[in-house]
Order: C-alpha cells, then structure tokens, then sequence
C-alpha cells in the first residue's frame, strides 16, 4: 500500500515538473504561434492539477487538502476547454467555432467560480481508495465532469472527422494530437473516478507517459515522428534495464564474497556495464530496426508528400528544399545536397546543400566517372561500395570521391532521366548513426525516378526563363535604338515645320506688303492710271491674293499631315454656323443671281474645333458657289441624320465633276479638268484640306456628281464631337 | 471711309504701331495718318516700342509679334506690368497665326490677334476705329 502510494505521488510530481517545463518549453519556442501557445496553455494546466493532486494526498489536514483541491480544479477546469481550443485551432476551423469557445470559456470560468465559492462543488476531502484525503463533492461537480467529459467527446469528435480529410503531414499530426487525448484524458479520466464511483485512480500513471513522450515528441519534432521518439525510449528503457540487470546479477553473485573484494568488482563492474551501455543501446537500436522499426516511415506517405510537391512547385531552388525536407523527414540523415551535372564542364555542381560543409555552386574534379557509373547503372552507390568494390576503382581516387567521403556523404542517388543522367542527391549517415536499410534504398530509388523528372522540368523552365530574359533585354536594347531613332526623327521633323512655319512667315510678310501696296495704289493712285495700267493693277493684286492663299494652303497642309494640328473643340451649333458663313458669301451668290433655298433643322450642339469645321464647310459653300452656273440654284441644308449623327447637304446645279475624275477629287493638288478652265484660280488643295478637316471632326463625306447637272456634298459629322487634340498649331 | 472718330473731348485718339517691317509699318502708317481724329505714331523694333508707348500713353497699340531684340510679346508683357499703361487696348499682329501664339496673347491680356495677310489696311483701320469707340 505505502508502495502503490510512493508510486503515485511520484508520477504526479514528475509529471507536474514536465508538464511545467513542456509547457514552459512549447511557449518559450515559438511564442507567436497561436498552436503553441494553446499546447502550453494545456501543459501548465495539467502541471497545476499535478501540483494540485501532489499536495492533496500528501496533506496533513483536511482544510490543507481542501485548499490543494481547489488549485487542482483551477487546473483541470481549463485542461478540455484548452485542448479543445487548441484541436480546433489545429484543424483551422476556429473561427467557425468563435461563438462555441465563446460559450465553452463562458462555462469554464462559472466553474471556476463555484470551484472557489461554493461547497456544492468541492465539499470536503475525505479518505477514499486508500489515500488519506482524497476528495467529495457536491451536485454542481456533476455538472462539470459532465462538461468535461462532453468537450473532451466533442473535441475527439471534431479530430476524427477532420483526420479523414487531411493527408500527409497534417494528418500525422493531427494523429497524433488524438492519441495525446487519448492517453492523457484516458489517463486523467480515472482520477474522477474515486470521488464519484469510489474507484483507485489507476490511469494516472499513463498520465505521466503523455506527457513524457507525446509533448516532447510535439516540440522536438514538431508533431511528426511519434515513431522515432517511441523507439528510443524503448531502446533505452531496454538499455537501462539490461545494466540494472547486470547490477542486480553481480550483487546477487558476489552476494557472499568478502567486502572489499566484493565492492572493488562491483566497482570494475559498473565501469564495464558503463561502458558496454552505448554497445547495448546500439545492439538494441539494431534489433528494433530489424524487427519492430524496419521504416520509420511509410514509403507510401512519403511518396504521397513528394508528389504534392512535385505537382505544386515549379520554381528549382523551391523543389530543392521540399524534396530535403521530405527525405530529411523520412530518414534522418545528417545532410542532402543536390549536385547537378554540367555537360559543359563534365562536372557536377552543388546546387543545393543542406548539412555538408560544402559552398554552394562549388565543382570537383573527376565527375566524369560518376556520371558514367550513374549513366550505366542508374543505381544508387554507397559510398562504402566505392570503397571496396573493383569496378569504382576510378571514382575512388577522384577529387570529388575524397570530398564526399570528407563531407560524410553515404549515399549518391542517381537523378536520371530517359536524357541520361542529370545529377545526384547526395545524402549524409543516419543521426542514429544506422546503416541505410532496404526500406531506405527502395524509397530513395522510387523517389529519385519522380524527382529527376520534376527536376528536369523544372531546369528547362529555368533554362526558358534565362533566356526569355535574354530575349527581353535584346529586344529592351532594339527598342532603345528605335527609340533613340525615332527621336532623331521627331528632331528632323520638328525642323521640317518649324522650317515651313519660317519660310510661311516670310512668305507671307512680303505678300502682306505687296498686298498693301496695292491697295494704297489702287486707293490713291487709280484715277491718275490708264485703263490698261489699272487692269494690270487688278492682275497683280489677283495673283497676289493667289500667292497668299496658296501659301496658307501648304502651310495648313503641313499641319494636317504632321498631325500636329491642334483640335480644341467647344461646343458648336453647326445650322448657325453654316447660316452665318452662308451670309458672307451672299454677295457672291447674288453676282451670280443664285438661288439659295436653305433648310435648317433644330439640332444639339457639337463639340467641334471652331476654325476647323469653318475652314471645311467654308470651302464647300465657296465651291458650290463658284462652281454653279448663273441663275442656278443652290441647296443647303442641316438635318438630323441617324441617332449618331447629323447631315449636312450642300447641292449646287453647276458644272459637275467628270465621271472619270471623281476619284481622284480628293487628291493634293487635284483639280478637274473642267474646274481648271472655268477657274484658274483654284490651288487644288482646298478639297483635300477640307476632307481632312472633316475627318479630323469625326466627321465622313461623299458627293454624287454628273457633269454639266450639278454636284452634291453629303457631310455627316457626329453629335459626340471630335476629340481633344493638343496640337501646337491651328488651320490659317 | 473717312468717317470722324472723335473721343468725347477733344483730344485725338492715341495710336501706337510697333512694326519691324520697314514696308508694313509704312503703308499701315499712312492709313492711320488720313484719319483726323487720330494721333498715330510708329516704332520699329521692340525698345523703341516700350519707350514709345510709355511716353505716348496710347489708346490702343498694333503689335508685331515677330520683331528682332525684343519680340512682341516681351513688349506685351513689360507694358502689362505698368500700371498707368492699363487702358491701352493692344492687338497683336503677325503672320504665323499659330494657335499657341494666340493662346500666349489670351494669357498676357492682349485685345486681340490679327493676322496681317488676311486684312488689308483699310479693314485694319476700320476695326481699329470700331474698337477706339467702343
């Protein structure tokens, strides 16, 4: 009896102690991460029902044992509410379970109220199955082991279901999230079991091991090999015992011997047992590889992570680092590199390292060996076969064989491809200091099928990537040289215009003088001339006015044609407009006693450049006008045309543009063979001005036309007006 | 043609033509000369012009734009900062009837822009007159 209790007071302390540290170590490693603050929050309240229960049954009063209990459930209130935090945490659907943690904290801290108030929770701590004080309680208890019992359920509940759905990592840690449930609740659970059905708490000792094993096995190895953990345990449990065995059979043998010589073997045989427990421990790591641990891992599930990867990842240096840590994983080895072979060179270089004191991108001599060995074998070497066997009897006095053998390097596995060979993985010894088994070879050569061909892609994606951007910085350097060209070009064209600006101005400027002069002639000096001097007078100041307009006129088309032309539109009312320049060319028509039948439709205004659609209609008026025979008619009109549009219709019963030069009309510098003899003074520019002006308003344009009937101009422009243009100059 | 303008006293309007052209500023003088009602008087660069129409005062100035030494818009700009010049209606003249021209006159308060070619000097005086009796 006093044994059972010696038992399991120590258990309690020892897992009060570890659970504090567990907790304190899972909080102290990674304090950001909301899983490990959760997994600590859990530890130290199982460490403070431990400490609780610890004291509890070593009291020397009731009220002291009281007081204990109550730290106890200040302990075990929280335990299920934090794991089940912590579970759902895990499994990502905390936030669809916000308002149940809600709830369930809400709970946690009524209990907790009543833990410290009320005798209906706690009520005494009577002497039950064998411990002195122990515990009794009133109906609220009740309510709490079952609160309890239903979220440590419900917690289970929720890992069972999310473990179906999960695979590879995730999933064997969520297993083993379960089994700490399982061995620490299942432990656990017994306590309650004195208070309520009057049963020895028997399962408190597994609560020990949950801590021990699981918790550490969560933060060293970050919830993924419980395998590993639970065989070096037992491994050296089993060491452990087979010295205390070789104790227990030396005292029981030199039981009766005398005592110093007795105590001098002891003394030798300790020293030897020390010193065989490494030999012991590696014989038994032996033996459970061979039977119990074949694999740590399952082939499947590490095949299963690196396909994911290989599926997912595209990038090589981001491939390089998932395969390490997947094989890492699996076997333990104290480093992998990714060496990849250069046909250029004949060497393989380092391209990925993690655990050799190798640099990266660093290249041996002597590769060519490994890579025909590799070529014709495509099998994985062991270093120790190069080593002994005749056939590697090159490789073995390479550079690059010292170095692998200098760096710890066990094993190359051949990444090939139908291509041929494309590198190696070279892998580190065991930490455990094993040898590579079966298991180990099987998995590598399965794996290193998959990887080489991801790989593979993966470097001729790259390949593809450098020399897309080799492309691009060709292309980068031609449109530079483009760019720099066409600079050159704007320079040579802003000196064209700026040319033509020049020699327009001083053009015009003698033209304006001439034009004065002729003027101040004609006005003070007419009367005094003949009759043939005055009609020379009249030629003159006719070619002159030709000479200026001819002068506007190339200089409108050198705008228009460097597409510099400004277009600054405001909103136009085009009927007034054709109404207003309609009444400057009155006299004219009335000269020619047209008749002018006008017809204006009521229509929205347009935003169009001002000088521009003047310039344009001005010079189909003009021509309908000058073109027209006398005491003919003249239509114009302005109507609606589609709902996008407005029409203008300017039809004169002049002379007609022949059928065979319409074509033509709007040409530089085109004129029509009647137009010339019946006008010699037109330029041929104006309709090629007056088209452009239109389609620079948005506008279109046709005529029909018959000779010796009459023509007709259709211009259509539309209501959303012409575009914004920031040119530097206008229409003249 | 010769029809009177008169400012409500009895003064002469004040006319300023600032003209490098020696042709231009001649011809566009003796139109301005046959009118009674006006004093008209030439300058034929751009610091001439300035000291011109400071000590003219005038009612209005023709302007040309493109002149050597200073053009017509740096004279445009040195008579706006005067302020007893604030009345003096200036139009601009030239004959490269660029839009940023005309914009740049817009901005500095100019009266208007003409184009030289396009008028002759009987139009040029009648618009003048038309604005002096505004």
């Amino acid at each position: 009896m006093f044994n059972t209790f010696y038992l399991f007071s120590t258990t309690t302390l020892i897992t009060c102690i570890a659970s504090f540290l567990v907790g304190f170590f899972v909080i102290y490693k990674n304090n950001h991460s909301k899983q490990n603050f959760l997994w600590g929050l859990v530890s130290l309240s199982s460490a403070i029902w431990s400490l609780g229960l610890y004291e509890i049954i070593n009291s020397s009063t009731e009220s002291q044992a009281i007081f204990w209990n109550k730290i106890l459930y200040l302990g075990a209130i929280f335990i299920p509410i934090f794991y089940y935090h912590f579970t759902v945490t895990s499994l990502g659907i905390e936030r669809k379970k916000k308002i149940n943690l809600i709830v369930y904290y809400i709970i946690s801290f009524i209990f907790l109220f009543f833990n410290f108030t009320s005798k209906d929770f706690i009520a005494g701590a009577p002497p039950v199955a064998g411990f002195k004080f122990w515990l009794s309680v009133g109906y609220l208890y009740y309510f709490y082991f079952s609160f309890f019992v239903y979220l440590v359920i419900s917690s289970f509940f929720h890992l069972a279901r999310g473990i179906k759905v999960l695979s590879g990592n995730k999933r064997s840690q969520m297993n083993l999230i379960f089994l700490t449930g399982l061995v620490g609740f299942g432990g656990g659970v017994t306590n309650f079991f004195p208070q309520i059905f009057g049963i020895y708490p028997l399962g408190n000792y597994f609560v020990f091991f949950y801590v021990l094993i699981v918790s550490y096995a969560i933060t060293v190895h970050k919830l993924m090999d419980i395998k590993l953990i639970l065989r070096a345990s037992i491994v050296y449990a089993l060491s452990l015992l087979t010295v205390a065995f070789g104790f227990y059979i030396l005292q029981k043998g030199l039981g009766q011997t005398i005592l110093s010589f007795k105590n001098g073997i002891l003394f030798v045989g300790i020293i030897v047992l020390i010193m065989c427990f490494d030999k012991i421990k590696d014989y038994y790591f032996h033996v459970a590889n061979k039977y119990f641990f074949s694999s740590l891992y399952d082939i499947n599930d590490v095949m299963i992570d690196i396909n994911d990867i290989l599926k997912t990842t595209f990038e090589v240096e981001d491939i390089y680092k998932k395969i390490n840590d997947v094989i890492e994983g699996a076997l333990h080895c104290e480093g992998i590199a990714i060496l990849i072979y250069e046909k250029r060179r004949e060497t393989y270089g380092v391209e990925y390292n993690n655990g050799f004191a190798i640099k990266k991108k660093v290249h041996f001599g002597g590769n060519k060996y490994i890579h025909d060995a590799f070529t014709a074998q495509g099998k994985i070497i062991a270093v120790s076969e190069i080593k002994e066997k005749i056939e590697f009897d090159k490789i073995r006095k390479t550079q690059v064989f010292k170095n692998l053998i200098k760096y710890g390097v066990e094993l190359l596995v051949p990444l090939n491809t139908k291509e041929g060979n494309l590198g190696f993985l070279a892998i580190g010894g065991k930490m455990s200091n094993e040898d590579y088994n079966k298991d180990d070879y099987k998995l590598l050569e399965v794996a290193s099928v998959d990887i080489a061909i991801a790989l593979e892609k993966s470097l001729l994606y790259e390949k593809t990537q450098r020399f897309n951007i080799v492309l691009k910085n060709k292309v980068n350097q031609a449109t530079a040289k483009l760019k720099f060209q066409n600079e050159e070009l704007k320079t040579l064209d802003k000196m064209k215009s700026e040319f033509i600006s020049v020699a327009s101005h001083q053009l015009r400027t003698p033209l304006t003088a001439n034009k004065w002069a002729l003027e101040f002639l004609t006005e003070n000096e007419k009367n005094k001339m003949t009759r043939s001097q005055r009609e020379s007078l009249d030629e003159i100041n006719q070619s002159n006015e030709r000479l200026i307009k001819l002068v506007n006129e190339l200089l409108n088309i050198s705008r228009i044609d460097d597409g510099r032309l400004k277009v600054d539109p405001v909103p136009v009312d085009v009927a007034k407009l054709i109404k207003e320049q309609m009444k400057e060319f009155m006299p004219i028509a009335r000269h020619k006693e047209l008749k002018v039948i006008e017809k204006y439709e009521k229509l929205p205004l347009v935003k169009l450049d001002k000088d521009i659609i003047t310039k344009a209609i001005s010079n189909f008026l003009s021509n309908a006008i000058k073109y027209n025979r006398d005491g003919k008619r003249l239509w114009v009109s302005v109507k609606k045309y589609n709902r996008k549009e407005l029409i203008i219709k300017i039809q004169d019963e002049g002379i007609g543009i022949p059928e065979s030069e319409q074509k033509n009309l709007f040409q530089k510098f085109y004129r029509a063979s009647n137009a010339a003899t019946s006008n010699t003074e037109g330029t041929g520019l104006g309709l090629y001005i007056a088209k452009k002006a239109i389609e620079q308003s948005g506008g279109t344009l046709w005529f029909e036309s018959k000779e010796n009937i009459g023509t007709t101009f259709y211009i259509t422009i539309p209501f959303k007006g012409s575009r914004r243009v920031k040119g530097e100059k206008g229409l003249v | 043609m010769t029809k009177k303008v008169e400012k409500k006293s009895s003064e002469k309007f004040k006319i300023c033509i600032v003209e490098d052209d020696k042709m231009l500023g001649k011809y566009l003088l003796a139109s301005f000369q046959k009118e009674e009602g006006i004093d008209v008087q030439l300058a034929q660069n751009g610091n001439d012009g300035i000291e011109l129409i400071k000590e003219m005062k005038p009612d209005l100035v023709l302007l040309d734009v493109m002149m050597p030494i200073k053009n017509g818009f740096e004279v445009l700009e040195e008579v706006r900062q005067e302020k007893s010049l604030d009345k003096a209606k200036i139009i601009m003249l030239s004959n490269l009837s660029s839009k940023s021209d005309m914009d740049q006159a817009k901005k500095l308060k100019a009266y208007d822009f003409w184009t030289k070619v396009d008028m002759n000097t009987t139009e040029i005086v009648e618009k003048v007159k038309k604005i002096l009796s505004k």
